[in-house]
């Protein structure tokens, strides 16, 4: 712990104050989508089962809805090391080095994708509206970059911590 | 070398090394995009394209049920029931064990949530009763796996969706294996009490178990209307699951108020989180499947399949094998999601009912949860019993036995599957 007062460590308190102030409000968000996404789905059902009126916007908001709940709670997830992993590696000794340069390089390639072919995929669909809706079909797919923005902010955070803790440990 | 070996071999490794099975999933696509020379953006396209389906919807909101009947006393009310019906036979809280997650089962379809709230009841319990904890860490485990084959299972909808099969056929498809399965596990239970000396709770009477009944009758209806619901075409899956969410939210906030109000966002924002990791996975398998498609897997596997042995049996008895390995590592949905055309293409090779074929792969798919390297719900319930994983795996190999056991009985008795579909759809079967 000698490295406590260094720069590194001051720049990981930092990362970390950032990076919980943004799962906070991506939290929040999560849960304004999500009770949209029960309220809306539970409209349509009162509409086409009780009302006999069908609706065809709701069915189109709550994919929205679902896309963004999806990517955003994957980047969360992400954060608090949520997602599956196989514990099939030997974890002590230095092979269970290995596995952290391995996530660290998937996790650059899988968010860099996640990230730039997804703003690609969002500027391909802005010219198109979505009839029912009556909005462009980039607020459908901007939730994927947004997801790899959020983890590339996250796997930052991690790496700097690994930094300033040393890489022995 | 050969992209489709690239593809599967690339994403094992990486599972290997802990990457997770999502970025796995993305990864080993990326890989093959690049050798392959396709454009990068199909990355994007088909994860999206994947989770682009109403019917997926279901999932989150089963995820979401789970969540409420645990934060209220629906859990607790269930537990009471089950306690009352079958606590009095020998081995008493095994088969409570056993009860409970089938009901459960009945009520959403999701296996992990079941493992953590019974689990964490029930095996502390069964600890101090004298159960050896390895066991009941094993019979926890194994019988939450029921919530994916007992209707409304969500690996069944996803199965149904994307395989163009009839839910409500597949719904009834999965009762009478999942029943026998959870009779199988009681006796089970039953033989080990004898052994070990298990003991029993005395009968509470028939008043306490009218008492319990009418405490817990208000969560029951939800099968009820689910299973009814979609069934006889009422409800789409989807609609099932959200109407049992409001009516479980009705209970537990207005009717019973076990907990206040505020804990409400709480609950969604745990829920959402909780159903993203699954999905993305989900999303992922989406450019996965797509390259797996487009390199004619199904054609390769089928007919690597037909070299070794063209007997219908034998051949889903491959299938079996294959399906056990894959569910080891991938979670139910995704592994359907995956390996949905090999899967179809053998059965039509195999001449097999699509409905038996789709319960069957559930059946097998649902083995993987309890068993290493990732088998979730033996990893909660080791946790919980305070138990090492190693010898949670032994004591519930003979479960899973018991379950592979009878997934291959209803390749030689398809009754056993399809004897209520039949009745109900008798137009889909001539």
């Amino acid at each position: 712990m000698g490295a406590d007062a260094g720069p590194l460590y001051r720049r990981r308190v930092l990362m970390q104050s950032i990076n919980d102030i943004v799962e906070r409000i991506v939290v929040v968000l999560l849960t304004l989508a999500f009770a949209a996404l029960v309220g809306v789905v539970g409209l349509q059902v009162l509409a086409r089962n009780v009302l006999q009126v069908p609706m065809i916007w709701t069915l189109d908001l709550a994919q929205l809805l679902f896309s963004w709940c999806i990517f955003l709670g994957a980047a969360i997830a992400f954060r608090r090391g949520g997602h599956y992993e196989v514990n099939l590696w030997p974890a002590a000794g230095l092979a269970a080095q290995v596995p952290r340069y391995i996530a660290f390089a998937a996790g650059v390639v899988v968010i860099g994708v996640l990230f730039f072919y997804g703003i690609d995929m969002t500027e391909r669909a802005t010219l198109r509206t979505n009839p029912s809706l009556g909005i462009s079909e980039l607020w459908f797919f901007v939730p994927i970059p947004i997801s790899g923005g959020l983890m590339a902010l996250f796997l930052a955070e991690r790496v700097i911590a690994r930094l300033s803790r040393g890489f022995s440990r | 070398m050969n992209p489709l070996l690239l593809l599967i071999g690339g994403f094992f490794v990486l599972v290997a090394l802990r990457v997770n099975v999502g970025f796995s999933l993305i990864l080993s696509s990326i890989i093959v995009l690049l050798v392959e020379d396709l454009p990068l953006t199909s990355v994007i396209n088909q994860m999206y394209r994947n989770i682009d389906s109403f019917t997926l919807l279901a999932v989150p909101f089963f995820m979401f049920l789970g969540r409420i009947l645990n934060a209220g006393s629906i859990t607790n009310r269930l537990l009471a029931l089950s306690n009352a019906t079958v606590g009095h036979i020998r081995g008493g809280l095994g088969h409570v064990n056993v009860f409970v997650s089938m009901v459960f089962a009945s009520l959403s379809g999701s296996a992990a949530a079941d493992t953590a709230s019974v689990g964490s009841i029930l095996i502390p319990a069964m600890k101090k009763a004298g159960y050896s904890p390895a066991f009941a860490a094993a019979l926890t485990a194994a019988s939450s796996t029921l919530g994916v084959i007992i209707p409304p299972s969500i690996i069944l909808i996803v199965y149904g969706a994307f395989g163009n099969v009839s839910i409500g056929a597949l719904f009834l498809g999965g009762v009478v294996p999942g029943v026998t399965i959870a009779l199988a596990m009681m006796g089970y239970t039953y033989l080990m009490a004898l052994r070990n000396d298990y003991p029993a709770i005395p009968f509470p009477g028939l008043q306490a178990l009218g008492r319990a009944t009418t405490r817990g009758m208000a969560a029951m209806l939800i099968p009820v209307f689910v299973l009814g619901g979609v069934i006889t075409g009422f409800f789409t899956p989807t609609e099932a699951a959200i109407s049992a969410v409001l009516w479980a939210l009705i209970l537990t906030f207005i009717l019973y108020r076990d907990v206040p109000l505020r804990t409400l966002p709480a609950l969604l924002a745990a829920a959402c989180i909780d159903f993203s990791v699954p999905l993305f996975t989900v999303a992922g398998a989406g450019i996965f499947g797509w390259l797996i498609a487009y390199l004619g897997a199904a054609e390769i596997v089928v007919e690597f399949i037909r070299s070794v042995t063209t007997h219908p049996t034998g051949m889903m008895l491959l299938l079996i094998g294959f399906l056990l390995l894959v569910g080891t590592v991938l979670n139910p949905i995704s592994a359907v999601l995956i390996f949905l055309p090999i899967i179809q293409g053998i059965g039509t090779e195999a001449q097999v009912d699509p409905v038996h074929l789709g319960v069957l792969t559930t059946i097998v798919l649902s083995v993987g949860l309890i068993t290493p390297p990732y088998g979730i719900c033996l990893l909660i319930a080791a946790q919980i019993a305070q138990v090492s994983l190693g010898r949670a795996m032994l004591a519930v190999l003979p479960i899973v036995g018991l379950t592979v056991a009878i997934a291959v009985l209803s390749l030689f008795v398809p009754d056993l599957i399809l004897a209520w579909p039949k009745f109900a759809f008798p137009n889909l079967f001539n």
